[in-house]
């Protein structure tokens, strides 16, 4: 170097930058390190006692191996998409398109990332009657529509192929009788006027038929009846079951079973009740009986398999209970349709939960792997990339002999830039979980130590010096590639 | 766009120089289907979130809880499926007052991103163009800042804040977050500027100083007008982490008046929970300014930043 020397300016350019650093996080990083042999108020030094908390207690195991499962899933999901896309996208027109769009999400706070993935996430809690479809997140719905619950078409069609005398029409009719009915009076009351009376009467049979197949009613609050949809349905049902002789309830059983084992279960629930109260039954057995009642009572009006072991009170019973049935409800017909796929609690059910918090990480920073690895790939004299073709290598060995060796630098940059985002990952799990329900990560154990209530300094400065040890690795490469570049120079 | 420069061989022109044999090449057509499949997939699974979003924040309560929101596709010409009212209500209504968090976050992000690229650029020529003792190992402190975590920091600044009576200051409400996102942001932007700085050509400042030209001179002249591109990308990145941060802003600023969109906005997720009308609203209020930002300074910026971090 020779460049000019003098004494004062390098204290004038650097002193501002210099002064901020040293006083907002140069002094208070070296007093958090001394902080961390001190008890929770910075009072009386307590040898490595934070320490033994940091490294043993229970949250901070979980903590460490969660961080860990960041670290691989979180470093090669971001690295080997943003490659994956920056190779893909090298290859077509709309290149500079399709990598804004997947860069995008790196403009938006965590917060609002979070947001965006807790509607992705949504849950609506299954068996709200007869409407099966209305998962409002995207990814219970996908997962529901790859198996959908069953419509009330398919009860209304497997009454019918089993001998009750119903059809869409007739339950289409009852219930737009029912809102029909509401719709007139509502007029009469002077809370509709004609005109929207008429319009909503003219679209009511295209909306009655979306419901039976399994679309949510129509939210619109001039409808009148809405509450009432349900039921309309399932009384018209059984206006139909009435007509069948007395003893016919094995022809709804067969179509419905639930309807039936829900009687067995009332009875024989009752029964087994009565027995303990007279102690001809014991409490553990009358338990374990109850525990398998439902599955007993659906397999016997299937197959007529009748339980084995003792203490059943009403055995004899069931098959005048199935013959007798003579209604259905409407809890018996969702549950028959239920095709037994449920929607997924992403956010708080363990062993998915993490992986769902991951991805919101992958959503955000694949963008900025793309983006870094897509330049290095440009920088790829093109001439080294057709040599190879003359020489007869085809696309994947170009890929895989050419262009990652060319890119092994950039790969290694960007592979550590990702190892300290997830070291220091944060405020995706303080928005979407707080790290409850097992998602629990270094930084915000931290964060939890100092400010989730008992404020245990030590603890949180132990927490964080073991972070800086984890960190300090990855700093140290970087420190030996600035002095190769310099080098160079 | 590679077109226009002939004289510089890019891959692209590689490709379609190989693409035009005579005639369509279906063969080469046909192959590159799977290609445009995954991209097509990859792009679709990356926008769906935040479309889902948007289109949200424009349904009423009513729609939004019993139906998907991709069920307005089926119609999406149907504006009388759409409201303003989310909208109205998060910014206007005192309770979630996202309208003042707006104003907040701006007069946080301002000198939040001012002051780091001023101290950050004068750092980065004095490390690039001035030799002094120490040099190597005052960049290599500073610059390791970068992997500091910053709840290290916050206890004894906080204290520090507090005796200096900078906290809740009643003539400069956000001075604490100010001095704060000053100091955060240095080490990163040293780092970045001192990258580029240092890659400048050296003759250019080297016959400068043989005429005579002063560091002063040197840093506002060429140094500051050279390095455009990494400082104007730096400006971006900077606003951007300012104005999406929560957890500063959490411990310096805290709730009530002076609260940016992040922290109001997650207030907002833990007092609203399933208001999702509200919510998507609330979160598009805090992503609006960024899109734009982003969106329409993309090119630059991403030119910018690559040439400040790949050349590193």
């Amino acid at each position: 170097m020779n460049v000019q020397r003098s004494n004062w300016a390098p204290a004038v350019f650097l002193g501002p930058a210099v002064f901020l650093l040293f006083m907002l996080m140069v002094y208070p990083a070296l007093e958090t390190i001394r902080l961390s042999f001190m008890d929770r108020l910075g009072e009386r030094y307590i040898g490595l006692a934070n320490y033994d908390y940091a490294l043993t207690s229970p949250r901070m195991q979980e903590a460490f191996r969660n961080n860990l499962l960041w670290l691989v899933v979180f470093t090669s999901g971001t690295v080997g998409l943003g490659l994956l896309i920056a190779t893909l996208a090298d290859r077509v027109r709309y290149e500079s398109l399709a990598k804004a769009i997947i860069f995008m999400p790196m403009a938006i706070s965590f917060v609002g990332a979070g947001v965006i993935w807790k509607f992705v996430y949504d849950l609506r809690a299954p068996g709200t009657p007869l409407q099966p479809n209305n998962q409002i997140g995207v990814l219970n719905a996908v997962l529901l529509s790859i198996r959908p619950d069953g419509t009330l078409s398919d009860a209304i069609a497997m009454l019918n192929t089993e001998g009750v005398p119903i059809t869409d029409e007739e339950v289409m009719q009852a219930i737009i009788e029912v809102e029909t009915a509401r719709i007139e009076e509502a007029v009469d009351g002077e809370d509709l006027t004609r005109a929207e009376a008429d319009e909503l009467l003219d679209i009511l049979p295209g909306r009655v038929r979306e419901y039976l197949d399994g679309q949510t009613p129509p939210r619109d609050e001039r409808w009148q009846a809405l509450g009432q949809w349900p039921r309309a349905a399932i009384a018209a049902i059984n206006e139909a079951i009435a007509t069948l002789p007395p003893g016919s309830g094995r022809i709804v059983c067969n179509a419905i079973p639930h309807a039936c084992a829900m009687q067995i279960e009332s009875i024989e629930g009752r029964a087994i009740d009565e027995a303990v109260a007279a102690g001809t039954l014991s409490a553990e057995r009358a338990r374990e009986l109850r525990d398998s009642l439902r599955a007993v009572s659906v397999e016997y009006v299937r197959s007529g398999t009748r339980p084995a072991g003792e203490g059943w009170q009403t055995l004899d019973q069931w098959d005048d209970i199935i013959a007798g049935v003579n209604e259905v409800n409407i809890r018996a017909v969702n549950t028959t349709l239920d095709t037994g796929v449920e929607p997924i609690d992403w956010i708080r059910r363990q062993g998915i939960n993490n992986f769902a918090l991951i991805i919101v990480g992958v959503w955000i920073w694949t963008g900025f792997c793309m983006v870094v690895l897509s330049a290095a790939l440009k920088g790829i004299p093109a001439e080294l990339i057709e040599a190879a073709r003359v020489d007869g290598a085809n696309e994947f060995q170009v890929f895989f002999k050419v262009i990652i060796p060319m890119l092994m630098p950039t790969l290694t940059v960007v592979t550590t830039t990702m190892f300290i985002t997830v070291l220091k990952v944060f405020d995706i799990v303080y928005v979407m979980t707080a790290g409850n329900f097992g998602t629990e990560v270094i930084a915000n154990r931290m964060y939890l130590e100092m400010y989730g209530g008992n404020r245990e300094f030590g603890h949180a400065s132990a927490i964080a010096v073991i972070l800086m040890l984890a960190i300090v690795p990855i700093m140290i490469y970087n420190i030996v590639q600035f002095r190769r570049q310099e080098a160079r120079r | 766009m590679t077109s226009a420069t002939p004289a510089v061989t890019s891959r692209e022109s590689v490709l379609s120089r190989t693409a035009q044999a005579p005639g369509f090449n279906w063969r080469r057509f046909l192959g590159r289907i799977p290609l445009h499949l995954a991209l097509l997939l990859l792009v679709v699974i990356w926008i769906t979130p935040t479309v889902g979003l948007f289109i949200s924040s424009f349904r009423p309560r009513e729609d939004i809880m019993t139906s998907g929101w991709w069920t307005v596709l089926k119609n999406p010409l149907d504006f009388t499926k759409f409201t303003l009212e989310n909208y109205d209500a998060v910014i206007n209504n005192p309770n979630y007052d996202m309208g003042r968090a707006f104003r907040n976050s701006l007069a946080i992000a301002i000198p939040g991103t001012f002051f780091p690229l001023l101290f950050a650029s004068s750092a980065a020529y004095a490390f690039s163009w001035m030799e002094f003792r120490g040099r190597n190992t005052l960049f290599v402190i500073l610059v390791g800042m970068l992997v500091v975590p910053l709840q290290l920091t916050f206890i004894p600044v906080l204290r520090l804040f507090n005796n200096l009576g900078f906290t809740n200051n009643p003539y400069v409400p956000f001075l604490s977050i100010w001095v704060a996102h000053t100091a955060y942001g240095l080490p990163y932007a040293i780092y970045l500027l001192r990258n580029y700085m240092g890659s400048l050509p050296r003759e250019i400042f080297e016959s400068a100083y043989l005429d005579g030209c002063s560091h002063p001179t040197a840093f506002l002249r060429l140094a500051l007008p050279l390095s455009v591109p990494a400082i104007a990308s730096l400006v971006i990145f900077q606003f951007l982490w300012v104005w999406n941060d929560l957890l500063v802003a959490l411990i310096y600023v805290g709730g009530g008046r002076n609260a940016p969109l992040t922290y109001a906005l997650s207030g907002l997720v833990n007092s609203l929970g399933q208001d999702w009308h509200l919510l998507t609203a609330a979160a598009f209020v805090s992503m609006a300014l960024p899109l734009v930002v982003f969106l329409s300074l993309q090119r630059y910026f991403v030119r910018g930043i690559l040439a400040g971090s790949i050349k590193g």
